[in-house]
């Protein structure tokens, strides 16, 4: 499925499975124009569809420990295709927080995206928004503390250097 | 909250961040380019891409990882119940897919 779905955004579908299928670096497949572009795309196409591997693969490792510690929690145990299948959906979560984020971060004028960006995203259910919002006020309140110590250690070190 | 190091790690879903961003912006600059031009689009990367990869605040990803956290956990614990009720002791496939709808419009 992840396969379609590159080909669909690379527009011709049909030279880049063929590009994909011939190998990385083997045969060269020339289209109609006799151009050697489509190979390099597809070349490309492969090595970003690796780089999504690897970090779904990573994902999965926290998915998994998430998951069991939950099950271990109710008595219960996940079968391997569940597990499979939570990675997955995980995975295309974590890309749909990243699109909306974004998005919302461009909405209010600004390229870094905010607590309040993240805090929108989670507005579906209140019991999740509301969780999310305490951690978000914990930060920010750590975060006045921290300036506070920092100026203290600064103050601190001073006489020994 | 558990913030135990086995969870989501920042700095995966960072990674995560920044190729869906770097995808989007690519899009963004094929769409403003010239599309008719091959040797542009074969080069993958656009001559002058109009906005550089978005960032993010390192509280808003911490956030995100208790969000993802969260979906995993809600996804668990209701298939579990579904299981239970049946008098499994294994979550399979049919469990999931009981509690796959209402999670998806929660989250």
């Amino acid at each position: 499925m992840q396969r379609e779905r590159e080909t669909e955004k690379g527009g011709s579908s049909v030279r880049e499975v063929v590009a994909m299928e011939s190998g990385a670096g083997g045969e060269r497949t020339r289209d109609s124009d006799g151009d050697c572009d489509m190979e390099e795309y597809g070349q490309l196409q492969q090595q970003l569809h690796s780089s999504k591997m690897r970090l779904h693969d990573r994902l999965q490792v926290a998915t998994i420990a998430t998951a069991e510690r939950t099950a271990h929690k109710c008595g219960m145990k996940v079968s391997s295709r569940v597990m499979s299948a939570l990675t997955d959906l995980t995975f295309k979560f974590a890309e749909r927080l990243a699109v909306d984020a974004e998005l919302f971060a461009q909405h209010a004028g600004r390229k870094k995206v905010d607590t309040d960006d993240v805090l929108l995203v989670a507005r579906r259910n209140e019991d999740v928004l509301a969780s999310l919002r305490l951690l978000a006020q914990s930060f920010a309140k750590s975060k006045e503390k921290g300036p506070e110590k920092k100026r203290k250690k600064a103050v601190a070190d001073v006489p020994d250097t | 909250m558990e913030h135990l190091t086995s969870t989501f790690q920042p700095e995966t879903l960072q990674e995560i961040f920044k190729f869906v961003w770097a995808q989007t912006a690519k899009k963004r600059s094929k769409e403003d380019s010239d599309e008719a031009d091959p040797e542009v689009a074969a080069a993958g990367a656009g001559p002058s891409k109009k906005s550089r990869g978005t960032n993010i605040n390192s509280d808003a990803l911490k956030l995100s990882c208790e969000y993802l956290r969260l979906f995993v956990t809600e996804a668990v614990e209701r298939a579990a119940l579904v299981a239970e009720a049946e008098g499994c002791t294994t979550i399979e496939g049919t469990h999931f897919e009981r509690i796959l709808p209402q999670l998806l419009l929660d989250f």
